[in-house]
């Protein structure tokens, strides 16, 4: 397999990885992030921002609205002209647009438990369009078609109708299922190492936050998702721990060893601390000269650097602190 | 000439020398090449000045089918396959057969290496335009030994002709 990588991986990859090798170069850098958090206005972060690829989408932007609009439509270019169009591997595509079809069908499913519309709640990244999920279940992809069942089977109450409060951990489970199986048949170990690694965040932050708010083990138990390094009975029985021996359990995984068990047992610094393991991995792919890794590696730092500027831009419209926004984007800059 | 070995002529053997030659490095070229055409592809996508700068690592592993090619035309010029009077025992056939086997296998290998090598080179270009000149010298590396390997054919055919 090793052998063949260095015939294979030119043909299946190289293109993208050619495409990523430039692209990178337009990432934005740490001195403009820092320019970013020391603007004094939203105009002044917008002038900033018109020299990189963001200027042409946030150009028009001068409300929340109008970024997130623009911040949309960058990451649709992101999945449309770059994804779709650098002759990638179908399971590379999909282990990135599948995951908004899952947020997709979660948005349709708690709709229809509340009765509301659903069409404002709907995305546009996914790999077929939003209004799919109001049509016909055929224009679905099957992967989706057949979590729709099951969840549909997991949280149906006595009257037909659907518990709202189960849809996300019921499609969280059949998404961590179906992005399990897109890292299998890709045949990247890279790509099931991210997968293992996603898996092991969701299930500890799903713990943390659960610890924090007292939840019972019975109810914890239904929102880890498989897939993850640590084995789901394990996840259980650490949980019946005292608070400190559990993050110290934790500590000592092999994903999250050298994290501070503080940091484990306190969900704000949990979540700074798996954006920096996950930004670890994605900094090691950029060493990787050929294969699956840039281009994952790259797809996740736009993904990453949209989260930011969405941060900086809708917080700084809103009035927040630029000691508060740094503190928000530190894993970014 | 009724001598063969293994069933094979003197000059039966000579021809399939010259054919794995002319074989081995076209495929090397032929990976390599496809290696960093493709990513030199994306890179001249997103950005067409590097097109003069990523040339020539793509040209790069098209040396090692040249080498095989040389090395075919060499053994049809030495053993008289042109003039019609190319005469050969089996022994001296089977010579120029494992002549012909340092190109075969080492622009075979080495065609397919430097494209994987090309590929990195062509990174550093589209990071930083001025690595260009640098990146030249890895790939050229792997170069030396699809060289060494045709100097080796070519004294080793020199010797079955004297």
């Amino acid at each position: 397999m090793t052998r063949t990588r260095v015939i294979y991986d030119p043909i299946r990859y190289g293109f993208a990885v050619g495409r990523v090798r430039v692209l990178e170069t337009r990432l934005l850098s740490r001195a403009t992030f820092e320019r970013l958090l020391d603007a004094h206005t939203f105009d002044q972060m917008r002038r900033i921002l018109a020299d990189t690829v963001y200027g042409g989408y946030l150009e028009m932007a001068h409300t929340a609205e109008g970024v997130e609009r623009g911040l949309d439509a960058a990451l649709a270019d992101l999945y449309d002209d770059f994804l779709e169009h650098a002759n990638l591997p179908r399971p590379l595509i999909d282990y990135f647009r599948t995951r908004h079809d899952f947020e997709n069908l979660t948005a349709y499913l708690k709709a229809e438990a509340l009765d509301t519309p659903a069409e404002e709640l709907l995305n546009r990244f996914g790999s077929v369009p939003a209004e799919a999920f109001a049509g016909p279940r055929e224009r679905l992809p099957e992967r989706v078609r057949d979590a729709e069942r099951r969840v549909r089977a997991a949280v149906e109450k006595a009257d037909g109708s659907l518990d709202p409060d189960a849809v996300e951990d019921a499609v969280d489970t059949e998404l961590f299922t179906a992005l399990g199986e897109i890292a299998r048949e890709s045949g990247s170990d890279f790509l099931a190492r991210l997968f293992r690694l996603e898996a092991d965040i969701g299930n500890v932050r799903a713990f943390v936050r659960a610890r924090a708010r007292m939840v019972p083990v019975a109810e914890v138990e239904r929102r880890f998702v498989p897939g993850g390094s640590i084995a789901l009975p394990r996840l259980v029985s650490i949980y019946r721990l005292p608070p400190a021996e559990a993050a110290l359990r934790l500590g000592s995984h092999g994903a999250f060893a050298g994290v501070d068990a503080a940091a484990i047992a306190d969900p704000a610094r949990f979540d700074v601390e798996a954006a920096r393991l996950v930004a670890r991995v994605v900094r090691t792919s950029r060493m990787t000269a050929m294969g699956p890794e840039p281009v994952v590696g790259y797809v996740m730092e736009r993904q990453a650097e949209v989260r930011a500027l969405r941060t900086l831009l809708v917080g700084s419209l809103a009035g927040v602190p630029a000691d508060r926004l740094r503190e928000r984007i530190r894993c970014v800059v | 000439m009724n001598d063969v070995i293994l069933g094979m002529s003197g000059l039966e053997w000579a021809y399939l020398g010259a054919a794995f030659a002319a074989i081995g490095g076209g495929i090397g070229s032929a990976i390599g090449i496809t290696s960093i055409s493709n990513t030199a592809t994306g890179i001249v996508a997103e950005d067409a000045e590097k097109f003069g700068k990523v040339l020539p690592l793509a040209a790069m592993p098209g040396t090692q089918g040249i080498y095989g090619f040389i090395t075919a035309l060499l053994v049809f010029i030495f053993f008289g396959f042109f003039g019609g009077e190319a005469e050969l025992t089996a022994a001296e056939g089977l010579r120029v057969f494992y002549s012909c086997l340092p190109v075969t296998f080492l622009c075979l290998v080495s065609g397919i290496y430097q494209g994987a090598t090309a590929v990195g080179a062509a990174g550093m270009v589209a990071r930083r335009d001025e690595d260009a000149g640098k990146a030249l010298i890895f790939p050229a590396l792997v170069e030396t030994y699809a060289v060494f390997s045709l100097i080796v054919t070519i004294l080793m055919l020199l010797f079955v002709q004297g």
